[in-house]
C-alpha cells in the first residue's frame, strides 16, 4: 500500500482484497469469532433490548447537554489534581501530548490501543520528536513491527494469519537474541509478553484511549482484555488519556448501562477481563500510580457534527458490531477502505473527516442491507446516513455523469405514471426475451459490470403493477 | 478565542442554542447528584446463596478458578495447595494493608511473604478484592492505602481473597461503597473490575490466557474474615 493511498482507491483495493487468498482465509474467522459469540451473549441477557433503548437515550441526553457535561467533567478532573487539554484538531492534540512528554523528560511512551491516536496520527509525531513509542496491545504491537495500519477497530490484525505474525516476530526479535520461528499462537503471545514486559517497567509515560468519560467522577473508563492499559496507567510516571468529546456520559450507573452493551456487541464477552475507572494522579496514601494525569480532549469537528444530519453517529461506542456483520467488510477487509475507520461506521465517518469528494466510494459500497443498523447497540441509523452522503455527493455533482443522467431519467419516469408503466412493461418484456426463457441473463447490455461475474435474474415478463391489476389485488 | 471556548461555542451552535440558563444547569447538576434509575439485569438479583453460586459460576466461565475457604487456616492450606499444583515457589508478594496481616502468619508454615507494590520479578501477587459482582463473576479492586494495583497485573499469577459478605449482585452495588452520602461517587484513583485472567484473541480469533496481566486468576472466597 503506497503512502498516498486513500478512500479514493477503494475499487482497486477491494478488487485486490478479493483476490488475496491469505486475507480471505483470515476474514473467514469473522462469523465464528464475532457473530456467533455476540448472538450467544445477547441470548443470555433478556434485558438486551431494554438496555439498548436506555443507552441510546443516555447518549442522546448527554449530547443535548454536552457543553454542561464537558465542563462538569473538567471540574472533577481538576479537583482530583489532573488537567484537561481542549484541542480543536489533531495538530493541537499532538502538540499537547508532545508538550507533556517533553515536560516529563520522557524517553519511552507506552501506548495502549486508541482509535483517537490513529485518527490524529499520534505515533508518527511522537517518534519524530525522538520518543520511543511502544504499542502494548498485542495486535497493535504486531502492526508496529510490520509498519501497517489496523484493519479493524477492535481486532487490529484480523487480516493476518499466524504464519505472517511468526515471520514478523522472527525478523524483529533477532535483536533480543530470539532465533526460533514460532508455530503456535501460545508461543507468539509468550514471546511478545516477555519482550514487552521489559518495556513496561521502563516506560515514562502511558498513553491510553478511553471508552467512556464520566462527568460525575472525572474518570476515564478503559476496557481491555490483555491488561496492557492497566499496566500503562499504573507503572509510568505520567498518564495521558486521549479521548474525543462524545465519549462523555453523565454518571457511573449510566456508564454501566453502556458497558453492559460494549463487550457483548464487540467480542461476545459479558464483560472484558478488565474494566477500569481511572482519574487523577496518585493520591497521598496510594502505594502506586503515576504522579501526573492529563486528559487530551479532542473535538476534530465533532461539535460541528452535532448540528449536521450525522449527529446520531456521535452515539457510536466503537464496538465494531457493524463491521463484524457487514457483507462488504467481510469480503474486502478493513485495509481496502484506506481510512482510519473502516466498515459501515467508517463509511459514515471517513467522508466527514476527509470530504465526500475523496471518500464517495465508501457510502456507495453498500447494498443498504441494514445489518449494521440491526446490530448497532446504540441504534445508529447507518444506512440512512450512507444515503445522506449519496445525496450530498449527487448535489455536489461529484457522482458520475452517467449515473446522474440515469437517476434523472428514473426520477422523471417515477413522476409520470403513464411513462413509468410503459417503460416498465417494455423493460420486463425485453428482459424475458433476453433470458430466452431460462429465468436468467448471462449478458446484459450496459450491465456488464453485473453480468461479467454473475447472471442477472430475469422476471416473468410482466410488471408488478400488471400482476397486481390482473390478480385484482 | 481559546480552544476550550471555541469548542463550547461550536457545541452550542450545533445544538442551536446558547449557554444553558441557571435553572437548566441546576437541573442537570441535580441529575448528576441523583442519577435516574438504570436497568439491573435479573441475573444480578437473588439471595445470598444464589448470588454466591452465580458469582462462582460466572467467574469460572471467565477462566478464573474459585475455592471457598471456611477460615484463615483453610485459606493458608488452600494457597499452599494452589501454589504446589501450579509448581510455583512459596513466595508471595502481598498487599501491605493491615487487613491481610493474618496471611503474613503463613510465614510460619514455610512461605516467604513480601509486602508492597509488585516488582517485575514477582511471580505471585496476592490482594484483597473489595467486592465481587455476581452478574459476571467480576472482582472489584481499587487503588488506595495498602492496595497497590500492580499486584493484580504484573505477576503471572494473581490470588484474590474475597470475603464472602462482599459478594453483591451488580457492578453498581459493588461501587456503592464509594458513595459519600447521597448518590455521588468519590472514586479512588483507579477502580478495576477483573473478570478472569488476562487474555488476547488477536491471533486468529483464538483466546489465549496470560497476555500482559496474569495467566492465572485464583479467587479464594473466605467465609469468616478475621
Amino acid at each position: 500500500m503506497s503512502a498516498a493511498a486513500g478512500p479514493r482507491d477503494f475499487p482497486a483495493a477491494a478488487k485486490r482484497a478479493l483476490g488475496d487468498a491469505a486475507l480471505q482465509q483470515a476474514l473467514g474467522n469473522i462469523p465464528a469469532g464475532f457473530q456467533e459469540k455476540r448472538k450467544n451473549a445477547i441470548a443470555r441477557l433478556p434485558e438486551w433490548d431494554a438496555l439498548v433503548d436506555a443507552a441510546t437515550g443516555i447518549k442522546n441526553h448527554t449530547l443535548e447537554h454536552l457543553d454542561f457535561y464537558l465542563e462538569a467533567f473538567e471540574a472533577k478532573v481538576a479537583a482530583q489534581g489532573g488537567q484537561v487539554h481542549w484541542c480543536r484538531d489533531g495538530g493541537e492534540a499532538r502538540a499537547a501530548v508532545l508538550a507533556i512528554c517533553r515536560g516529563a523528560k520522557a524517553k519511552r511512551v507506552l501506548k495502549s490501543k486508541s482509535m483517537i491516536a490513529e485518527e490524529i496520527a499520534l505515533n508518527a509525531a511522537l517518534e519524530e520528536d525522538g520518543l520511543d513509542v511502544v504499542e502494548t496491545d498485542l495486535g497493535e504491537y504486531v502492526l508496529q513491527l510490520r509498519a501497517e495500519a489496523p484493519s479493524h477497530i477492535i481486532a487490529p490484525i484480523i487480516h493476518l494469519n499466524r504464519d505472517q505474525i511468526a515471520d514478523s516476530f522472527l525478523e524483529a526479535h533477532k535483536k533480543y537474541g530470539k532465533s526460533k520461528r514460532l508455530d503456535s499462537a501460545r508461543e507468539l503471545l509468550n514471546e511478545a509478553r516477555e519482550i514487552l514486559r521489559e518495556k513496561f517497567i521502563t516506560g515514562d509515560v502511558g498513553v491510553t484511549g478511553a471508552n467512556l468519560l464520566v462527568a460525575e467522577t472525572g474518570s476515564a473508563v478503559i476496557v481491555t482484555n490483555e491488561g496492557n492499559a492497566d499496566l500503562a496507567v499504573t507503572l509510568p510516571r505520567v498518564h495521558i488519556v486521549i479521548a474525543s468529546i462524545e465519549k462523555l456520559v453523565p454518571t457511573v450507573p449510566e456508564a454501566w448501562t453502556i458497558l453492559r452493551l460494549l463487550a457483548r456487541s464487540a467480542t461476545g464477552q459479558d464483560i472484558t477481563a478488565y474494566t477500569t475507572f481511572v482519574g487523577g494522579p496518585r493520591r497521598a496514601s496510594d502505594t502506586d500510580g503515576p504522579g501526573a494525569f492529563h486528559v487530551v480532549l479532542l473535538d476534530n469537528r465533532r461539535a460541528e457534527m452535532l448540528g449536521s444530519g450525522f449527529r446520531d453517529m456521535l452515539r457510536c461506542i466503537r464496538c465494531a458490531a457493524c463491521m463484524n456483520h457487514c457483507p462488504v467488510y467481510a469480503a474486502v477487509g478493513g485495509h481496502a477502505y484506506n481510512s482510519v475507520y473502516p466498515g459501515p461506521m467508517g463509511a459514515v465517518l471517513t467522508p466527514w473527516f476527509g470530504g465526500i469528494g475523496n471518500a464517495a466510494h465508501l457510502p456507495n459500497a453498500s447494498t443498504l442491507c441494514g445489518r449494521c443498523e440491526d446490530v448497532c447497540p446504540m441504534r445508529i441509523p447507518i444506512p440512512k446516513m450512507l444515503r445522506l452522503w449519496r445525496e450530498k455527493e449527487d448535489a455536489a455533482k461529484l457522482s458520475s455523469r452517467r449515473g446522474r443522467i440515469a437517476l434523472g431519467l428514473w426520477a422523471w419516469a417515477a413522476k409520470h405514471p403513464f411513462a413509468y408503466r410503459l417503460g416498465a412493461r417494455i423493460a420486463a418484456r425485453a428482459l424475458r426475451r433476453l433470458s430466452g426463457g431460462r429465468g436468467r441473463i448471462a449478458r446484459l447490455p450496459f450491465g456488464s459490470a453485473w453480468t461479467d461475474s454473475r447472471d442477472f435474474p430475469a422476471g416473468q415478463g410482466d410488471t408488478f403493477q400488471g400482476l397486481y391489476a390482473r390478480r385484482g389485488r | 478565542m481559546s480552544a476550550r471556548d471555541e469548542i463550547l461555542r461550536q457545541i452550542r451552535a450545533g445544538l442551536k442554542r446558547g449557554a444553558l440558563g441557571a435553572e437548566a444547569q441546576r437541573a442537570l447538576a441535580a441529575r448528576l447528584a441523583a442519577p435516574p434509575q438504570t436497568i439491573v439485569p435479573a441475573r444480578a438479583r437473588g439471595n445470598e446463596t444464589e448470588l454466591f453460586a452465580r458469582f462462582c459460576e460466572m467467574a469460572k466461565r471467565a477462566g478464573a478458578t474459585v475455592s471457598a475457604c471456611e477460615d484463615t487456616g483453610e485459606l493458608g492450606r488452600e494457597i499452599a495447595r494452589f501454589l504446589g499444583q501450579e509448581s510455583l515457589p512459596r513466595v508471595i508478594r502481598m498487599a501491605p494493608e493491615a487487613g491481610l496481616d493474618f496471611i503474613a502468619l503463613l510465614k510460619q508454615t514455610g512461605f516467604s511473604i513480601l509486602r508492597g507494590a509488585a516488582e517485575p520479578s514477582d511471580r505471585v501477587g496476592l490482594s484483597r478484592a473489595l467486592a465481587g459482582a455476581a452478574e459476571t463473576g467480576s472482582l472489584m479492586l481499587a487503588s488506595g492505602e495498602g492496595h497497590p494495583m500492580s499486584l493484580a497485573f504484573l505477576p503471572e499469577v494473581h490470588i484474590a481473597v474475597l470475603p464472602r459478605i462482599r459478594i453483591v449482585g451488580c457492578y453498581e452495588e459493588a461501587m456503592a461503597q464509594f458513595r459519600s452520602g447521597g448518590m455521588t461517587h468519590a472514586l479512588p484513583r483507579a477502580v478495576t473490575f477483573v473478570t478472569g485472567p488476562s487474555r488476547s484473541a488477536d491471533i486468529e480469533q483464538k483466546i489465549q490466557f496470560g497476555a500482559h496481566g496474569p495467566r492465572r486468576l485464583h479467587i479464594c472466597v473466605l467465609e469468616k474474615m478475621p
